[in-house]
């Protein structure tokens, strides 16, 4: 034998457990995923992710991650700063103007915060997925 | 219709336990698609959660329930390109992957035990995205048909890029040859 062959290979990875086992918490997540299907809001697309942009990536690390959705009638920007595992989530409102903000975490009850007269407002989160009732809109979810 | 594109179906209209069942046929490979684009295993469980929670909000809007597992693999792409780019760092070899690679006994050539534990995942961790995608998908036994649609290729191309993915496996073991290395082990 000279080398392994590609079925001792595909038997070493299969042995060696290279596919992740789904946690028993991670399925119940997954489980719970199905909670937020009902969704009477409209749909707020992302439509930019600083995260994703090669140049602001380039950047110093601690530059914030600007994010955007936006809905027919609404849109919402925001700025994600992180701390460790905190999050500092600062948005603004398009057109600007007061609302109650619902930040929407999967497990847990809704944090919510109004928006000053210019559409803007700041909170805190543990990172992780989340999402924004806002208006006649919910935003997509994201990983902050 | 498949069972798979049942299952959405139900889901559809509020069936819990056909949700329950499409995370238990897909979640492996959702967490597989996330761990072979490079996300770090502490931010894997965020974007698989991520990914189940945009399938639940997107339910009704899915075109074709029956290719909902490609569906999810490409949700969880991106969503881990998202979380890899979020921070621009480095993403360490994973060490646990091949934890329990000693113990196991299902690999019966003694030479194939041969190679160092540490050795066989930093490898793995340098192929492409694409290739660990692949392979885990292979591992997974999941279909043809699924991984072509995941990957973009023609299920004719899936046996061809196999080869090439373990021949570059091979060339990025320090040693891929079984005999030799049991003489440099003494």
């Amino acid at each position: 034998m000279d080398h392994f062959s590609d079925d001792q290979l595909m038997a070493l990875l299969a042995a060696g457990d290279v596919v992740p086992q789904a946690s028993e918490s991670s399925l119940e997540l997954a489980r719970m995923a199905f909670d937020w299907r009902t969704l009477d809001a409209e749909l707020a697309e992302l439509v930019a992710d600083s995260a994703l942009e090669q140049a602001v990536a380039l950047r110093a690390a601690a530059t914030p991650r600007l994010v955007s959705f936006e809905g027919r009638d609404v849109s919402v920007e925001l700025e994600i700063a992180a701390r460790d595992e905190e999050r500092v989530i600062t948005g603004q409102l398009f057109p600007p103007q007061e609302a109650t903000v619902e930040v929407v975490r999967p497990v847990g009850a809704p944090l919510t915060v109004d928006t000053d007269v210019d559409g803007r407002f700041v909170v805190e989160v543990k990172a992780g997925p989340v999402a924004f009732d806002v208006l006649s809109i919910r935003t997509d979810w994201l990983v902050t | 219709m498949g069972e798979t594109g049942d299952l959405v179906e139900r889901a559809r209209d509020g069936d819990r336990d056909a949700w329950n069942e499409l995370v238990d046929r897909f979640a492996r490979m959702v967490l597989a698609v996330a761990a072979s684009n490079g996300v770090r295993p502490a931010d894997r469980d965020d974007v698989a959660q991520v990914t189940w929670l945009k399938l639940a909000q997107n339910l009704d809007r899915i075109e074709r329930p029956d290719a909902v597992g490609a569906w999810l693999a490409m949700t969880c792409r991106h969503e881990a390109l998202r979380v890899r780019a979020r921070g621009a760092r480095e993403i360490p070899v994973e060490d646990e992957a091949f934890a329990r690679l000693a113990d196991d006994t299902d690999v019966e050539d003694e030479a194939l035990r041969s190679i160092p534990d540490n050795e066989l995942p930093a490898a793995f961790a340098k192929l492409s995205d694409r290739c660990q995608t692949l392979l885990r998908l292979l591992l997974l036994e999941r279909p043809y048909s699924e991984i072509s649609e995941i990957l973009g290729m023609p299920i004719g191309g899936i046996g061809p890029t196999r080869s090439r993915c373990l021949d570059k496996l091979r060339r990025l073991l320090p040693n891929a040859s079984g005999i030799t290395r049991s003489s440099k082990d003494s």
